[in-house]
């Protein structure tokens, strides 16, 4: 075998642990490095801001943050982007959860974004925390009609009746907005079939990179548009940055992730492509 | 008023049609109309993995998703867990079946105690080859992972609805060599579980090889009728397809049939 | 031995729910249907308590298996020793909101409270930890998977790098007019719009005829498990 074929066949047959230490470098190096990619917002994020900005003043919004920690890396991010985005434009946020890990996900969105930069607002007043309650989809269909077939009070006993922030709501119809950011089951889905389809509430959504070619048959007849994974995030940090300059700086969370992305992608791509020289290379066929 | 079925008669009909094929199918088999099933590939992949694995003396694992019974996903794997319980039994080799909800351990248990009696091979059975390990799909995975590296499987049979373990769950039975096949409904999880596994049953071929393998004939039945109701859709797709063409190039009468079409179809 | 009761249930709890989706809503509509739509909001509450005791079932099997297993020294028993010893510290956390506001009304996940602490501390970072070995896994997949080996997978793999590629913020590179210019954003955002919708409307379409055959044969007792009908041919 000649020494071409033979480098060819030890690339095609590489162990896989250089792989990882491949990506390892490739995430590390442009979080040490500092390296910063500014984004611009495409057109399936742009609905989705561009929908919130054109809600009437006061109009609330349900953000549905139905992930779990792990998934928290790719979410949170439009979590917050998206409760920065309502409060700043007026809009009270009331926050629910399909997932048992739920309410811990959207205290942690308070405590960041809201308790921080904007310690004027009040619960109950520009935003309201509902919290987690069993039934995915039976949840949503509960909750159609009326908020109080399954939620007498917030999550910290305040009643629902007369809270500011739920004013003019009576079930999830009455929301200008339904935002669920998912990552699995239940999620956007069942809010798309549940909600959107049955009420005609307009549903917007955000998911992890894994999901989001499931969601473009929804978009745009009955999903006003997604964010999709970090990217996705990224873009609408740009728009709000692009909207805001002022009160939003042009470096948000995920906007830093898009350094090591960026690297690891390219990586990715070389070895695609490494891989599939190296096979036909050594004659198409591993021993 | 919203609602009601003035608003929802479209989707009370294209329903009502499907589900009428799909019992027709279900009673013409019943009354004896023979049909034909074309075996999924994966599924003469799924065979000749067991029989290698029983004759290399490994176990076979067979994880039946990490939903709960309330998912037609979980309850399509179950259907496919007897005759391989089956299967793996004719051949004289084990089983093990980690499951991550306990009314799907419960489930489990019963399948494939009832494929090992239809071998004859009752006695064999132990019901402590089903366990349960967690409801949290992540610490599932990272125990399943464990199993495998420590049991070996000689092939893994990853059947039913699964999140992002299903890539975890295939790389860990790849490192030790084992013959995957899939089947998942999933479409978030099949290019993940297409890459690392040898042969997949994408999408209702899941649904498909309870029927295949066991033979039912309501299952069969059901088969053709959706078969039928898939012919149906197609045919829809095709008017819709050629009258949008015509509206948009040509306009007139193609115009006023689209939106005919779009008012017929068009959910209020 | 037959059981009908159970399968007799699930038709009419099906039936009903199938029919009550299609019940108008509003203070004029029918006593008929508004006893429907009460009917399948309550429902749907019974089937959240019924998923509670499901969690609390599966609680009972957990602890039940893993003492079995500590108690016969099963393979890997001390393991079993960790699940039952945390199982058992982060009931005890939550269900008496330790370090947090007492009583019935507190918070469970107060930020001071030991649940708090557990969740961010010890669950989040090894969720975040074996959800990380997906993208090392991801890389020696398609390290292997995106051969090019006939017309398919070459088509795969060309849509496979240039949705990579999509997925980089060319756009915003500002002062480099070459990269910024590229259209990989919009190719990728074509081939996730045209083609993946295409397929996935079929498979969407596909799963959805399999899922409703499933449920008529279970609505009509013809799903079985076998020790009580047809069984393998």
């Amino acid at each position: 075998m000649s020494r071409a074929r033979r480098w060819a066949a030890a690339a095609r047959d590489l162990d896989r642990r250089w792989l990882y230490l491949m990506l390892l470098a490739a995430v590390v190096w442009p979080l040490l490095a500092g390296l910063r990619f500014h984004d611009r917002p495409s057109s399936i994020v742009r609905a989705v801001f561009d929908r919130v900005e054109k809600l009437p003043p006061g109009r609330p919004l349900l953000l549905s943050l139905d992930y779990s920690p792990s998934s928290a890396p790719e979410l949170e991010p439009m979590a917050e982007a998206l409760t920065r985005h309502a409060l700043l434009s007026g809009h009270p946020v009331c926050y629910l959860s399909l997932w048992p890990a739920g309410n811990n996900m959207i205290d942690r969105v308070v405590d960041r974004v809201i308790r921080k930069e904007f310690p004027a607002a009040r619960p109950g007043r520009e935003y309201v925390v509902l919290g987690f309650q069993e039934g995915g989809q039976m949840l949503i269909n509960s909750l159609r009609d009326s908020l109080a077939a399954r939620y007498r009070t917030d999550v910290d006993g305040r009643p629902l009746a007369g809270l500011p922030a739920l004013r003019g709501v009576r079930g999830v119809g009455d929301f200008g907005l339904v935002i669920s950011l998912s990552a699995g089951v239940p999620g956007l889905k069942e809010w798309i079939l549940y909600a959107g389809d049955v009420v005609g509430v307009p549903v917007a959504g955000g998911c992890t990179g894994v999901g989001a070619p499931q969601f473009f048959p929804y978009y745009p007849q009955q999903l006003v548009g997604l964010l999709a994974a970090l990217k996705g995030a990224s873009e609408y940090e740009a728009a709000l940055h692009q909207r805001y300059p002022r009160r939003v700086p042009a470096d948000q969370r995920a906007g830093l992730g898009m350094g090591p992305q960026t690297v690891a992608h390219l990586l990715l791509v070389a070895l695609i492509l490494l891989g599939n020289a190296a096979w036909w290379l050594a004659g198409g066929r591993r021993p | 008023m919203t609602g009601g079925l003035a608003a929802q008669w479209n989707v009370l009909a294209v329903g009502g049609a499907v589900c009428f094929l799909i019992l027709w199918g279900i009673a013409r088999t019943r009354a004896g109309l023979p049909v034909t099933v074309r075996e999924a590939r994966g599924l003469a992949t799924l065979r000749r993995a067991v029989r290698a694995a029983v004759a290399a003396g490994r176990p076979v694992l067979f994880v039946p998703g990490t939903r709960d019974l309330n998912d037609p996903q979980t309850v399509a794997a179950l259907a496919v867990l007897r005759p391989v319980a089956r299967l793996v039994a004719e051949a004289g080799g084990r089983l093990l079946v980690p499951t991550c909800r306990s009314l799907v351990m419960q489930e489990a248990r019963h399948a494939g105690r009832e494929g090992f009696r239809d071998a004859g091979r009752a006695a064999a059975w132990d019901d402590a080859a089903v366990t349960y390990v967690t409801d949290d799909a992540l610490g599932f995975v990272a125990r399943v992972d464990g199993m495998i590296a420590r049991e070996r499987p000689g092939a893994c049979l990853l059947f039913g609805a699964f999140a992002a373990e299903s890539l975890l769950l295939a790389e860990g039975g790849y490192q030790v060599g084992a013959v995957q096949v899939a089947g998942s409904a999933s479409p978030v999880q099949l290019p993940f579980l297409v890459a690392a596994c040898d042969d997949v049953l994408v999408g209702e071929e899941l649904f498909a090889a309870g029927a295949y393998l066991c033979g039912d004939t309501a299952r069969i039945g059901s088969l053709l009728g959706q078969d039928l109701a898939r012919l149906l859709a197609i045919a829809l797709i095709l008017i819709g397809v050629i009258v949008t063409t015509g509206a948009t190039l040509w306009g007139g009468p193609w115009a006023t049939a689209r939106a005919v079409l779009l008012d017929l179809l068009q959910p209020r | 031995m037959r059981r009908p009761a159970p399968r007799h249930l699930l038709a009419v709890v099906a039936l009903l729910l199938v029919a009550a989706s299609f019940a108008p809503r509003g203070a004029d509509a029918g006593a008929g249907w508004r006893w429907l739509v009460f009917a399948d909001q309550h429902f749907s509450l019974w089937f959240s308590v019924l998923a509670v005791f499901a969690f609390v079932l599966g609680g009972i099997n957990l602890l039940a298996q893993h003492l079995a297993r500590v108690v016969r020294r099963r393979p890997d028993w001390p393991y079993s020793v960790v699940t039952v010893v945390s199982f058992l510290v982060v009931l005890v956390a939550g269900l008496f909101k330790l370090g947090g506001l007492p009583g019935l009304q507190g918070s469970v996940t107060h930020p001071d409270s030991l649940f708090t602490r557990l969740f961010e501390d010890v669950l989040s970072p090894l969720h975040a930890t074996l959800f990380s070995l997906l993208a090392f896994y991801v890389v020696s997949a398609s390290f292997r998977a995106f051969r090019v080996r006939s017309l398919e997978t070459a088509v795969l793999m060309i849509a496979a790098v240039l949705v990579l590629l999509g997925r980089i913020p060319f756009a915003g590179l500002a002062g480099h007019s070459v990269l910024s210019a590229l259209p990989f954003e919009d190719v990728s955002l074509w081939i996730l719009s045209v083609p993946n919708t295409a397929g996935q409307r079929a498979l969407m379409i596909g799963i959805a005829l399999g899922t409703v055959a499933l449920a008529l044969r279970m609505i009509l007792g013809l799903e079985q498990r076998g020790d009580d009908g047809e069984g393998p041919a």
